[in-house]
């Protein structure tokens, strides 16, 4: 990909190599980096999830101790959820967004290096826990043990004394940071950016659903931000917000955290429900059907998500009330959702549908992602989440969405924008393995974990004993792990293989309907010679046909449609931000200031002064070269 | 079909042959079960179980209606090899839309009816006259007390740590405190779940049918010793119950004592 993108680059790059890679603000550079970085830390998190799959294949095993066991299960939850879905829907955001309104870069380039920097720095210092509990080879693992959602007192000093607990909440907050940056900078480049003509209502969906998560990132952040805040003073500081032994009512950090955490599912899962959206009606050769219904649907979920965070809680003994409206509110955040799988199924009808592998993983969506919704109804029904609530049945419900969700999702992007931004179509046979291999394999391992459930399993035991029925399906699901990961290596092997012998692209390879089409594989760091002029929905589709009287479409005489995609040499005109290294210095004092933190109170000013040189250099640089 | 195509194809077949055969050994796997959710043993776990099984026939419904339109859309309008044709371009319909926002509701409505009523009888206080059980959790085990059954110098007498002895048909009050962190309540075939939080005593009832041994386990992630932290509940006659209280040293019983009021309770389900 590095020299796909190299070849992108006008002439005149001051940087060459990794130092282009290091200082650069194109949005699709970036975007590149935040996919690769995640992916990364989705094998990470990956070997995780085997681990835990190996330690619970059978009863009474003993592969991992207690200890290692919540370090790992801790880790990969911290991981998939802020270091791998999140990021690679910001790939998606950062990559799709400049290009689809028709504009040369986000609102704030350097901000936008800013983030990612943050992002993966944050990323690795969570990491880094793992090599503070003592001796790594013999199994001290130092990495937080207290789960992705660190219920309170347990997260508190008197019963986690390790550093495993201050890496979670300092790692997070920075990671916080980067989320915060990027959601401002992708709602001022969607509001004040888009190419003439391109009103809101003209807007790609995943223009949209991207819109909706940026605003649900700015204000769901902050909470989650307090919540630790008030955590590290806990811990650092002997202050008592939770501390239960000085009288604090521990309850306040799990609303604190389910209503940052009820919209983070949705930050999740939007980008994904747009990139289907963008894939369906291509590969279907029909718009989406209900464009407005299928926005405002997305704004609805956006608003609604506030509404139902005690639904994390119904077994807290928030009363009988609390637990009645939320239950209400919980039945009916399902409705949105489901409105978005009929109308998604109603662009497929009456298509011609090219059976290419990203049409599989969005069609694989939609199928995966509804029995993720129909769990989440089974438990909004209250009384028989008492039954189902911390048990296995959850944990194949948020992988339903999360995998058979938000992850398809993305694959399917993956393999629909690889060819623009590479110029190289990923193989579509290996794609196909790829797709049933992780489709085999996702059910094999979550919906076993539904039986697990309803069977009595909680989640997070780190050994079960024999002869409570939970044997087998126990199992099932660990073979089920390993098929994915066979799938991963066939997806990795193939994006290998594509980037040197793939067959080359072209402009427009799916006969598309949004701008990224109709700009050279991969695009020039400009993006747009001639910024376009938007007249509809679908504007670059219209380019190249007319719809006739009957609703058929027929194509625009030969010719028409490449002249308005001139491919000219006006580039060197355009004025582009110029590379930078002050977002990665800045970046760089977070990190040291949370060591800080941990460690010693001195490298606080040291991250400090990082941080502010790194600032005023990025204020002071001149503005262009 | 490429060569390549077939081998992709028989792959597939057989994995699915093996995943039908495997489901159907798995499934007589499932009968029994010492902690299964779907074969209650008393009246709480009953009605949860009855609330799942209510939601999970129309949920059950709307799978087969969508993964049945998934599979027939996929064999009605996949492309046909030389078809480069390109459809009506259809942009929507907002009565179609309307009626598959509105009728999903509408069910949806009904079904919340039930759920509130579940709600509500299962979230209220024990009644006056239950068997009342104190429950505390520290890291890592349960102990119970009974303040009904004091001994000799008024100490409410209590059971072995992780073994709550309970009469069967009577309706038992419990009252959750925790020691620590939080940790949560559970017997699945008397109950589901109820946190046990410092600072925030939680109850329920529950009642069991009939005499046996039940298994239980801490839901709530606690640290360390999660895993273990098991507890069994032993259903006894009420004979057998006063029997037992009695070998714990037990000479006040409810039926001896005069009623004392109910303690306060806060939260529930
Ligand atoms: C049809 C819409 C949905 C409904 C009605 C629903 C309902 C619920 C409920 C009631 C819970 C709490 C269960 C418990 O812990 O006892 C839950 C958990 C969860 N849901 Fe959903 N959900 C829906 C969609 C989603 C989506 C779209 C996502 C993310 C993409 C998601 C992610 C999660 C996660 C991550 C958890 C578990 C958090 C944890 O305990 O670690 N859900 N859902
Ligand atoms: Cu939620
Ligand atoms: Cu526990």
């Amino acid at each position: 990909m590095a020299e796909a993108m190299k070849q992108a680059r006008g002439a005149g790059e001051p940087y060459h190599g990794i130092w282009s890679w290091l200082s650069t603000v194109d949005h699709k550079k970036i975007g590149v980096l935040y996919g690769v970085a995640a992916f990364i830390f989705f094998l990470a998190g990956g070997v995780e999830a085997l681990v835990v799959r190996l330690q619970l294949a059978r009863p009474n095993q003993s592969l991992l101790n207690p200890d290692q066991y919540n370090a790992i299960f801790t880790m990969h939850g911290t991981t998939m959820i802020f270091l791998v879905v999140m990021p690679l829907g910001v790939a998606f955001m950062n990559l799709l967004i400049p290009l689809m309104i028709g504009a040369r870069d986000v609102a704030f380039p350097r901000l936008n290096a800013f983030s990612f920097w943050v992002f993966l720095l944050g990323g690795i210092f969570l990491n880094v826990s793992f090599f503070t509990g003592g001796n790594i080879f013999k199994g001290q693992l130092g990495a937080p043990d207290t789960g992705w959602y660190g219920y309170a007192p347990l997260t508190e000093s008197a019963y986690s004394p390790g550093t495993g607990v201050d890496f979670w909440m300092l790692g997070i907050q920075i990671l916080g940071i980067a989320s915060l940056a990027g959601g401002f900078n992708f709602i001022v480049t969607i509001l004040n950016m888009r190419a003439p003509g391109m009103s809101l209502f003209r807007m790609p969906v995943f223009v949209w659903m991207s819109l909706v998560t940026s605003f649900l990132l700015i204000f769901a952040m902050p909470v989650i931000a307090v919540a630790m805040f008030e955590l590290t003073f806990d811990r650092l500081f002997s202050a008592n917000f939770f501390n239960a032994n000085a009288g604090a009512t521990p309850l306040l950090w799990q609303h604190m955290f389910w209503m940052f955490g009820h919209p983070e599912v949705y930050i999740l899962i939007l980008p994904a429900m747009g990139i289907v959206s963008e894939i369906l009606p291509t590969f279907s050769r029909k718009p989406l059907f209900g464009y407005p219904f299928v926005v405002f649907s997305g704004i609805a979920i956006g608003f609604m998500s506030w509404g139902v965070w005690a639904h994390h809680m119904f077994t807290s003994g928030l009363g009988t009330a609390a637990n009645s409206a939320f239950g209400i509110s919980t039945i009916m955040i399902s409705v949105p959702t489901g409105v978005k799988i009929f109308n998604w199924l109603a662009t497929l009808w009456g298509g011609n549908l090219r059976m290419k592998t990203p049409l599989y993983f969005a069609i694989g969506f939609i199928a995966m992602f509804t029995i993720g919704g129909l769990t989440g109804v089974t438990h909004s029904a209250v009384p028989s989440d008492y039954q189902q609530n911390d048990t296995y049945y959850i944990v194949a419900h948020f992988h339903q969405v999360l995998f058979g969700g938000a992850l398809f999702g993305i694959f399917g992007g993956i393999y629909y924008w690889f060819p623009k931004f590479t110029g190289k179509l990923l193989s579509d046979h290996l794609g196909k393995w790829n797709f049933w291999l992780m489709l085999i394999g996702f059910n094999l391992t979550f919906q076993p974990m539904m039986v697990l459930g309803l069977l009595g399993m909680p989640r997070r035991i780190q050994t079960y004993p024999s002869g409570l029925g939970w044997d087998f399906w126990n199992m099932l699901a660990t073979v089920g792990a390993f098929t994915i990961a066979v799938s991963v290596l066939v997806f990795m092997y193939n994006v290998f293989i594509s980037l040197r012998r793939g067959e080359a692209a072209g402009d427009d390879p799916w006969d598309a309907r949004t701008l990224e089409w109709s700009i050279p594989s991969p695009p020039p760091e400009h993006n747009f010679d001639v910024i376009p002029v938007v007249h509809s929905v679908d504007d670059w589709w219209h380019k190249k046909y007319v719809e006739g009287p009957d609703g058929v479409p027929v194509p625009v005489p030969a010719g028409a449609a490449v002249a308005t995609a001139t491919h000219g040499d006006a580039g060197h005109a355009i004025h582009m931000p110029s590379p930078s290294y002050f977002p990665l210095i800045a970046a760089c004092g977070l990190p040291v200031m949370a060591f800080g933190f941990i460690y010693s109170f001195a490298l606080i000013p040291v991250g400090v002064i990082i941080l502010a040189v790194g600032l005023f250099g990025w204020a002071l640089e001149p503005a262009s070269e | 079909m490429s060569r390549r195509g077939v081998y992709l194809r028989r792959a597939l077949v057989g994995a699915f042959a093996l995943a039908t055969v495997v489901l159907f050994a798995g499934c007589a796997s499932i009968v029994g079960g010492a902690q299964n959710t779907l074969a209650p043993a008393g009246p709480v776990a009953g009605r949860e179980r009855d609330i799942y099984l209510l939601v999970i026939w129309p949920a059950a419904a709307v799978f087969v209606l969508v993964e049945g339109l998934v599979l027939l859309i996929v064999f009605k309008f996949r492309n046909r090899k030389g078809d480069e044709s390109i459809p009506r371009q259809v942009h929507g319909n907002p009565a179609l839309e309307v009626a598959w926002t509105v009728a999903p509701a509408i069910l949806l409505a009904i079904v919340a009816v039930p759920v509130l009523a579940g709600v509500v009888a299962l979230g209220r206080e024990p009644h006056k006259g239950a068997t009342r059980v104190n429950v505390t959790a520290i890291q890592w085990l349960w102990q119970f007390e009974y303040p009904d059954y004091k001994d000799a110098t008024g100490k409410p007498i209590s059971s072995p740590n992780n073994e709550m002895h309970i009469p069967a048909g009577t309706e038992i009050g419990l009252q959750f405190h925790s020691g620590d962190v939080i940790h949560s309540f559970w017997v699945p075939k008397l109950a589901g779940k109820i946190a046990v939080i410092p600072n925030h005593p939680n109850h329920m009832w529950i009642k069991a049918d009939h005499p046996g041994d039940y298994s239980g386990q801490c839901a709530e992630f606690c640290g360390f010793g999660h895993a273990g932290m098991r507890f069994r509940v032993i259903v006894q006659t009420p004979q057998e119950f006063a029997a037992w209280a009695k070998s714990q040293g037990a000479v006040t019983t409810p039926s001896t004592a005069s009623s004392q009021p109910q303690a306060v309770a806060s939260g529930g389900n």
